[in-house]
């Protein structure tokens, strides 16, 4: 299992947006993406589950990846984090 | 047959219309809870999927007519969000699991997953996450309005029928959409004279009646409505006798308009011959046109914050420098005066960082010229934006909301910033176009004179002015009834702002909702005033109040209304000076 853990300083947090994009990355993959905010479990095939997150500026996204492809998914997670959600 | 009945609230936008109601409702209001037979949870899962691809090829319909026609940037984004709320397991399966285990219909099963949904939602402590239930409401109301048999969009009017828009509230996003629908009138339950409603209604000149209360709940769809904007009054299922009065009475007053458009030319001038400038507010490039119908002799006043509604990103700068440069262009050398954003308060936009949380007083927080010069970045933007328009046309820059000679100072630091960088870049701009700002708090008028010294030219908006004199804010229905724009105080500082700008040869305008009221005209001319800027559908009335006012009669009563301090004694003079 690869874990990763991710800061948010994007003011707006995990935002519908960036909801998506993770969503939509993370099911290209066919291990399961878990997302753990502040103790609470998402699967990140679930964008209603990630809003749900509730990922405000400040707080730490921790990401599991279990499964057979679980390298390149994180590899492409991490990316996607530092794209689109440690700024603006 | 249905009973006739009459609804009060505030007409923010006269005429008269006549029509069918069309609800615009949230779903989950209306629906029905029953229970099935073991037997039918089969087909009711059958129909409640059959509902969801529905909404899923309305969804992608709805995209590829975004992506190909002139919509908002980034409006396909939004929609790839709804799509995969759509599609999501807690939205498309776990209903499916409801029917099953409690044998309900399918309307009832989402309804109670949505609730469970948006109750998980409102825990959430950021304001602007929370928001996101909004996406998933909508999307869940899609299906539910597909399972009850009327799907989501706005049926278009047949040709012969009017229709009459009736809302619990709209959104400024709501309202734009329906710019492109021709209602014949607006209603809804909240909602005060300057809310997103009324803007609009008054800009598609349409009659609107808000702050019923309860319209929503007591008027059905299809039901036969007559909205008297000028009365404040909607009646529901008129009898033949009082429709047919009303049909006169709509007739009367479309002649009364059509006799008011030949003064379009006309110069306004008052019998004893004084000239008033008479110019437009606008919101967007294409009210352009009714403004120049109405004869307005410039843009008094150009929101330019409208560009930021509809939409998730910034406007580039290339974007909004072709707004202006069609506004510039469009008067033909008369003067334009574009606003920098005054965004904040009640123009919340999602997407503006400085904007994301919810400030405990929005009126008195982050707003305006203050968020502006807080975001360096995106001001910088707007005025090369602005310079560059200024090329094509009399362009003068207006800044919202000014407080002090620091933020001035500051104001015109960054003005000369982006000259400069025009400059460097090669882009032609107009070097000495004007600046001024709006004098909207009551210390820009108590403490004038940095603003005479500093700037070009000033302009009264005279709604905030009021809100923050008298502490009262006139979208929440609970104290309106205090905005006063005859209190003692409002009319102490108006004519201090007008004497004082007049002694320092400063231009002055006021292009707040006063300047656009009949019953305001000749108060405003006899403190001095010789600009007003409005909206464009009240142009030609206010033209045809100063042709018929004289300031030789007008004077003695306005001294004896700056040294009247009761309210009724106020009242009883303004009734004079308009008779």
């Amino acid at each position: 299992m690869q874990i990763r853990e991710i800061p948010v300083t994007n003011p707006h947090g995990l935002h519908a947006r960036a909801c998506a994009r993770i969503v939509e990355l993370a099911s290209r993959f066919r291990c399961n993406v878990s997302l753990i905010v502040a103790g609470r479990r998402a699967s990140a095939r679930s964008i209603v589950a990630v809003m749900l997150l509730a990922a405000a500026m400040g707080s730490t996204v921790r990401i599991e990846a279990d499964g057979p492809d679980e390298q390149a998914a994180m590899t492409a997670l991490v990316q996607l984090f530092d794209r689109e959600l440690t700024q603006h | 047959m249905n009973v006739s009945f009459a609804l009060h609230g505030i007409g923010v936008s006269g005429g008269i219309a006549i029509g069918r109601a069309q609800l615009v409702s949230h779903a989950m209001l209306e629906v029905a809870h029953y229970t099935i037979s073991g037997k039918q949870v089969a087909e009711e899962i059958a129909r409640f999927e059959s509902a969801v691809h529905e909404v899923q090829l309305e969804l992608e319909t709805l995209h590829t007519a975004m992506t190909s026609g002139d919509v908002p940037g980034e409006f396909g984004a939004f929609l790839d969000v709804h799509w995969m709320i759509l599609n999501d397991p807690t939205l498309s399966e776990a209903p499916k699991k409801i029917i099953a285990e409690q044998r309900c219909n399918a309307e009832w099963a989402l309804t109670q997953q949505m609730g469970l949904l948006v109750e998980q939602f409102d825990q959430i402590e950021d304001p602007y996450l929370r928001e996101r239930k909004a996406d998933v409401f909508q999307v869940g109301e899609r299906v539910l309005k597909r399972l009850m048999g009327r799907p989501g969009a706005l049926r278009a009017a047949a040709a012969e029928e009017q229709t009459i828009l009736v809302a619990h509230d709209l959104s400024p996003a709501d309202v734009i959409q329906f710019k492109h629908h021709h209602f014949a009138a607006f209603l809804t339950d909240l909602g005060g004279v300057t809310s997103h409603t009324a803007i609009v209604a008054r800009s598609l000149n349409v009659p609107a009646v808000v702050a019923t209360h309860n319209a929503r709940a007591l008027i059905r769809d299809g039901e036969m409505l007559i909205v008297d904007g000028n009365h404040h009054v909607v009646i529901v299922n008129p009898d033949r006798a009082v429709l047919a009065e009303y049909r006169l009475k709509q007739n009367e007053f479309e002649l009364a308009r059509q006799k008011l458009k030949r003064l379009r030319t006309k110069p306004a001038q008052t019998i004893d011959g004084i000239h008033v400038a008479l110019n437009a507010n606008i919101e967007l490039p294409e009210d352009l046109e009714q403004a120049l119908e109405n004869g307005a002799m410039g843009i008094g006043l150009f929101r330019s914050e409208f560009l930021y509604l509809n939409r998730e990103g910034l406007p580039s700068e290339d974007e909004q420098f072709e707004a202006y440069r069609r506004v510039a262009e469009g008067m033909e050398g008369r003067p334009v005066n574009i606003r920098t954003f005054d965004l904040g308060a009640d123009k919340h936009k999602e997407g503006l960082e400085g904007l994301a949380r919810v400030a405990p007083n929005p009126a008195l927080g982050l707003r305006a010229v203050r968020f502006s010069l807080a975001e360096p970045r995106l001001f910088l933007t707007q005025l090369r934006a602005i310079l560059r328009a200024s090329h094509y046309g009399k362009v003068r820059i207006l800044v919202p909301m000014l407080m002090s000679a620091s933020e001035i100072d500051q104001t015109l630091a960054m003005l000369a910033r982006a000259k400069e960088s025009l400059r460097e870049q090669g882009l032609p701009f107009d070097p000495h176009v004007p600046v001024g700002g709006m004098i909207e708090i009551p210390a820009a008028v108590l403490a004038m004179g940095a603003f005479l010294r500093k700037l070009d030219f000033l302009s009264v908006g005279t709604n905030d002015l009021i809100q923050y004199t008298l502490a009262v804010d006139r979208a929440d229905d609970t104290v309106s009834h205090l905005y006063d724009p005859l209190h003692p105080a409002v009319l102490k500082l108006l004519s201090l702002a007008i004497g004082g700008a007049h002694k320092a040869n400063v231009p002055i305008a006021v292009c707040g909702e006063m300047a656009g009221e009949l019953a305001m005209t000749r108060l405003l001319l006899g403190l001095g005033l010789r600009d007003f800027s409005m909206h464009p559908a009240h142009l030609l009335n206010v033209k045809q109040r100063v042709l018929q006012s004289d300031l030789r009669q007008v004077m003695p009563v306005i001294d004896r209304m700056k040294r009247a301090d009761d309210p009724v004694r106020l009242i009883g003079l303004l009734e004079k000076l308009n008779t």
